[in-house]
């Protein structure tokens, strides 16, 4: 039995230790927010931060995450109704087409953005590695600088608070943010393929 | 001319020359003594660093020992794939470093290599003269030894990295590729390597010229 702490609940698994963290997030505990693209470490499509760092969850065994802190694309925001300001300008921009890697580019935008607050164009280049299949990496960059001037500007003062501290309790009772109304490993769009539980919802 | 005045100036060259007969012909056996031995020293050298060269110089070892700002990949060097940069501690730029990919072992599933403290080695350890080529073996060997590029190593603490590196040592366990088919280790087994380079620094590390 390996013990997790996902998205600040502590979660049990019984999995094989090289069991990739990917499938235990989707088939274990039913986090398909998170998504499997190429399978080795390539498209990052998986990715998800442990410790504060993105990681590629189809190639980071489980074993290694043993009491360790995961936040998936569906703890990145604040809780309901309070996505994390890349989630906002993701819509706002509309960046996703297909949407099926877009959680992968938000949690790894999302780890540039607690290094570098206010990344130039060459450091979003050299940061966002992940691949886009519909070729949406122009918005995508347009998002990540938005998503930075609203960081800056305070104005989502509350939600980078949250996500600077990645749940300072990390044994909440609950499971806060759900699967943002995904239940399956079919790819989501929109809204849903950001993790986001809100009215608004992108193209697609 | 008769004979005796054409053989007059050749008389009087020889007798000039005798002090340097005298101490020529010995001179030039100590100069010759001289020449081989260094001769037999820069052989040795050679011979004692050029299988430590074929590590040094292997793509397990010199995919990371670049002089370029990104990393490679494969036994073709290739540059690695998705435009991976070095960044400013040579563990990949912000949001990008090779943690994220690289854990601390092999990862079976995916193909991914790890180690403890995946990194490029620093921009003063490249071991490639031009980008994509390897230095040749003297100037490797030079640059291997200069405590201004080494991080300051002696050749006590050139073994320990040598031996006791994690990542050196995963050289040697370097695991499958996504395809499933094995990396191919450096040339020299681990223990035959690390003999060679006890060997090589026992000698005082000469250099090959």
């Amino acid at each position: 039995m390996i013990e997790l702490i996902v998205n600040g609940k502590r979660q049990r698994v019984d999995v094989e230790p090289d069991t990739p963290l990917l499938w235990v997030l989707r088939e274990q505990l039913g986090l398909t927010g998170t998504k499997f693209g190429c399978g080795i470490a390539a498209c990052g499509a998986c990715t998800v931060h442990f410790e504060g760092q993105p990681v590629r969850s189809c190639s980071f065994p489980v074993s290694a995450a043993a009491g360790k802190r995961i936040t998936t694309i569906e703890g990145l925001g604040a809780g309901p109704g309070r996505p994390h300001p890349l989630q906002t300008a993701w819509i706002q921009v509309q960046v996703p087409q297909c949407g099926y890697c877009q959680s992968g580019m938000i949690m790894a935008a999302a780890a540039l953005l607690n290094e570098t607050p206010a990344p130039s164009d060459e450091q979003i280049g050299a940061a966002m590695t992940n691949i886009c299949r519909c070729g949406t990496y122009a918005r995508v960059k347009t998002a990540i600088h938005e998503a930075a001037h609203a960081l800056q500007a305070g104005n989502s003062h509350q939600a980078l608070h949250s996500h600077q501290s990645h749940h300072p309790d990390p044994v909440r009772p609950s499971h806060h943010a759900g699967h943002a109304g995904e239940t399956g490993p079919a790819p989501a769009t929109g809204a849903t393929a950001l993790g986001v539980d809100s009215g608004r919802r992108a193209n697609g | 001319m008769s004979r005796a005045a054409s053989d007059a100036p050749r008389a009087r060259s020889l007798s000039t020359h005798a002090p340097l007969s005298r101490f020529g012909v010995p001179l030039f056996f100590v100069l010759l003594v001289t020449l081989h031995l260094a001769a037999n020293a820069w052989g040795a050298a050679d011979e004692l660093f050029a299988p430590i060269a074929r590590v040094m110089t292997h793509p397990r070892c010199l995919n990371c020992h670049t002089s370029t700002d990104y990393p490679r990949q494969g036994d073709d060097r290739h540059r690695h794939l998705f435009l991976v940069v070095r960044g400013d501690d040579n563990r990949g730029a912000p949001g990008a470093h090779c943690g994220n990919c690289h854990g601390g072992a092999n990862q079976s599933a995916s193909g991914v290599p790890g180690a403890p403290g995946w990194r490029l080695a620093p921009l003063d350890m490249a071991w490639e003269g031009t980008p994509g080529v390897a230095m040749d073996n003297a100037g490797l060997c030079r640059r291997l030894l200069d405590r201004q590029r080494n991080g300051g190593r002696d050749s006590a603490a050139l073994e320990r990295h040598m031996t006791e590196e994690p990542l050196v040592a995963w050289a040697w366990a370097p695991g499958k590729d996504r395809l499933q088919e094995g990396r191919a280790p450096p040339p020299l087994s681990q223990a035959d390597f690390i003999a060679a380079f006890r060997a090589w620094r026992a000698a005082g590390a000469p250099c090959p010229e």
